[in-house]
């Protein structure tokens, strides 16, 4: 069996008496798509957030690709290769597309203050090869029309995909989506589940998902963790984890 | 002739403005808050500077090279000390912080230097270019020329560097900064940094045309109205709106009784906040629910 891509040790989180996350121990393998459902409540966004290093864990270990990362800033995550997304995107709204996709780039620009003020060929070539990827996401996620317009405008589901677009930019082993349907329609919803699929196939981008949307959680994942009430509940294939007694017990109430 | 003349001191004056309202604005760009000192960094800039060229004996070059690394170390270190604990904090607390900062460098330099006033030695006074007319001192010469070149180095960085674009994206949306890799807390401590530098060329260009003393400062609120003539939220309605006031305040000064000058700024503050309260270059959007 190969190593786990990210692996959480007993990882612990309060707020004031609440456990949010309550000694949860997981492996993601490479190349998985891995899906965290649960009650509203149940702790996928602060077990999120603790992955992506927006919270410190009170106790446990995050450990991604052989490295521990609890304990790194969230600004240095990009660079080792871990990207996320928001329920409620996060970009920058004054900027266009293609400048809010560029920015994915920024983890890996090599050059130097004076260079760039002068605009050496070294940095002219570097402007090329990022233009090069950002093209290669655009065509990815079918967001050629929307290059040259600035966030503001755009419709809700258009941004959830520029977020991912910019995401993909960095071009990261690990791709941490946070409820990537929320206020998306059936149709969008429905084109989620094939770009995840494109991301996971032709990036070779390892995916970890918090989501409602139970057929697209069915559809897209290899397989399912259920949190409830911080803590791990069952991990599984989608199809088992939603048949799983427990499961539907943290759902339904006893 | 005399309309050009006048012209040309409000433009030099304008740029003192304009120099001190870009600090404002590159503060409240990056961190959303307003830092009431910036005018008493000028105070301090010029007081440095004379230290370093006066009482050092440094040459005038060095000195200025001195004044500006010296000011934005201490730029970083009240952002450390006394703004980075209030990160979460209401704006009006911050504000009151920066509102006491000032009071706290006033009496630093009067503390320090003494409150009689001080000249700052330098190869400007004196000498004066004559075109036909109209003369220009050296000293306002050097105020715009400072700015014009302080403005094309500021607009490149801003525009070409990845250190520019990354400030522009950490005051943009911090969230989604620090997950393409932006140190978002380094990138405020030099965002002060860079004001701070700001204000001490304002204080090392404003030092030959005005005297250094505690209180000199206080032309940090005229520049304050400046910014928000420009739209606050715009580094060329910055320099734009300090223009304006200086311009204005010069024609002011010989066409309206005594008394005036001193108010043109708060007037055109006011109309300005009457007809467009968005600012010449709005940047600032309404926040959306």
């Amino acid at each position: 069996m190969s190593e786990a891509l990210l692996s959480t040790h007993s990882l612990s989180l309060s707020f004031g008496g609440v456990r949010a996350v309550d000694d949860v121990s997981f492996e993601v393998m490479p190349g998985e798509v891995f899906s965290i459902i649960g009650p509203n409540g149940a702790g996928k966004t602060s077990l999120f957030n603790l992955i992506s290093r927006l919270y410190d864990a009170d106790s446990g270990d995050i450990v991604f690709d052989g490295q521990k990362i609890s304990d790194i800033p969230a600004h240095r995550i990009a660079e080792l290769g871990i990207a996320r997304t928001f329920q409620n995107t996060e970009l920058f709204e004054h900027e266009t597309v293609l400048r809010n996709m560029l920015i994915g780039r920024h983890v890996h620009s090599r050059t130097n203050l004076f260079s760039e003020l002068l605009f050496l060929p070294s940095v002219a070539r570097q402007e090329l090869a990022f233009r090069q990827v950002v093209e290669d996401v655009i065509d990815l996620l079918d967001l050629q029309s929307y290059r040259d317009q600035v966030i503001g405008s755009l419709p809700y589901g258009v941004r959830k995909m520029v977020e991912v677009a910019r995401a993909l930019c960095i071009q990261p082993k690990l791709l941490l989506l946070d409820e990537p349907s929320s206020g998306l329609n059936p149709e969008e919803t429905e084109d989620v589940s094939h770009w995840i699929e494109d991301v996971s196939q032709d990036y070779g981008a390892t995916v970890i998902m918090v989501e409602h949307d139970m057929s697209l959680v069915a559809r897209a994942s290899s397989r399912v963790m259920a949190v409830a009430d911080g803590a791990v509940v069952a991990i599984g294939a989608p199809q088992d984890i939603q048949n799983h007694p427990e499961v539907r017990r943290a759902y339904l109430g006893d | 002739m005399e309309v050009l003349q006048l012209l040309i001191s409000g433009i030099s004056q304008g740029c003192v403005y304009g120099l001190i309202a870009m600090g404002f604005v590159l503060i409240y760009k990056a961190t959303e808050m307003v830092n009431f000192a910036q005018g008493d960094m000028m105070m301090l800039g010029a007081y440095l500077a004379y230290t370093w060229i006066n009482i050092a004996g440094m040459p005038f070059v060095l000195g200025v090279v001195a004044t500006i690394v010296s000011l934005a170390i201490v730029g970083v270190l009240i952002e450390r000390i006394l703004l980075r604990p209030m990160i979460g904090e209401p704006p009006f607390a911050v504000l009151m912080i920066t509102i006491g900062l000032g009071f706290m460098l006033r009496a630093f330099a009067g503390a320090v230097w003494g409150t009689e006033t001080k000249a700052v030695s330098n190869p400007f006074s004196g000498n004066v270019i004559r075109l036909g007319d109209i003369s220009i001192g050296y000293e306002n010469m050097a105020i715009i020329l400072g700015t014009v070149i302080l403005c094309a180095l500021l607009f490149a960085f801003f525009r070409f560097t990845r250190l520019g674009i990354a400030m522009q994206a950490a005051s943009q949306n911090q969230l989604a900064a620090y997950y393409v890799g932006i140190p978002v807390k380094r990138i405020y401590s030099l965002v002060w940094a860079m004001s701070a530098a700001l204000a001490a060329v304002a204080g090392v260009l404003v030092a030959p045309i005005s005297l250094v003393e505690p209180v000199m400062g206080f032309i940090g609120v005229k520049a304050f109205a400046a910014a928000i003539v420009g739209g606050f939220g715009s580094l060329p309605g910055a320099i734009i709106g300090g223009l304006i006031v200086g311009i204005a305040e010069q024609f002011a000064g010989l066409y309206l009784p005594p008394g005036f000058a001193d108010t043109t700024a708060y007037a055109i503050l006011l109309i300005m906040l009457f007809l467009r309260p968005e600012g010449l270059f709005a940047t600032m959007q309404k926040k959306k629910v």
